[in-house]
């Protein structure tokens, strides 16, 4: 990427063969640093982003998650109970119908 | 515009994920066997899968339910009637001798019902006959005191 940057490029140039206009380089090198400088802001604000990203992914797959697995066991739980109580109802409907 | 496409496609994806992981997680603690059963209302369903019982003891337990079944509306029908005496009892002397008679019938009941879950427990192997047997006896003195809604955690090991 930074090949192709014509301030990159006149910047290696000038290494080699500097130019004679002092107060241009220096403008030219200001507007370099200053592009690096913004480039390295959006770079770490990009980062922060996605490391937010993730996090928050992460926070409400497992909040989904144990949700669900809470859930489920309950499930479980009723289901069992309400299949034994259908079962004793069956064989002694008496006592079930009395209670 | 682009940051709230953006933003609508991260928020989809979360909740996406989200609704999997839950799914996910609920499948795998839930047992579905038993839950197809408690809608289906088939007992026999549940029994096989929960205890690990073949065909063969399926059908043999299937059969003793089927054979238990006039000895316990003959039961309820003795216990019915006991009752109904007891109402109608018009002297103390007989009301005593009547409430004698009808506690002796509830625990002709609760033994017969007794000795049939043991038999159909033999049914099963020696470890699930037992959990079987612990886990109904539980629920009916759970019944029995009233307590619907209590957990047969206790009993699933």
């Amino acid at each position: 990427m930074h090949d192709n940057d014509p301030v990159e490029k006149a910047l290696k140039l000038w290494q080699v063969n500097p130019p004679i206009d002092p107060n241009l380089a220096y403008k030219v090198r200001q507007l370099a640093e200053k592009r690096r400088e913004n480039l390295m802001t959006f770079f770490l604000w990009k980062k922060e982003w996605s490391t937010a990203a993730i996090c928050l992914t992460a926070l409400v797959v497992s909040v989904a998650g144990l949700t669900g697995s809470i859930i489920g066991k309950h499930q479980k739980v009723a289901d069992r109970q309400a299949i034994v109580s259908l079962y004793l109802a069956r064989i002694d409907p008496l006592r079930i119908t009395n209670l | 515009m682009k940051k709230i496409v953006k933003w609508s496609l991260f928020l989809g994806l979360v909740a996406g994920l989200a609704v999997v992981a839950f799914g996910l997680s609920f499948a795998a603690h839930c047992d579905w066997t038993t839950h197809i059963a408690v809608k289906d209302k088939n007992v026999y369903v549940w029994m096989q899968h929960e205890f690990k019982l073949s065909d063969v003891q399926i059908a043999k337990i299937k059969s003793l339910d089927q054979a238990y079944m006039p000895i316990c509306d003959r039961h309820c029908e003795d216990i019915r009637q006991g009752e109904a005496l007891l109402k109608k009892a018009s002297s103390a002397q007989e009301k005593v001798s009547l409430e004698g008679k009808l506690v002796e019938l509830k625990d002709a009941c609760q033994n017969g019902l007794q000795e049939h879950l043991r038999n159909v427990a033999n049914q099963m192997p020696k470890e699930e006959g037992a959990r079987y047997y612990a886990m109904m006896i539980e629920n009916l003195e759970c019944m029995s005191n009233g307590a619907m809604h209590h957990s047969i955690k206790t009993v699933q090991q």
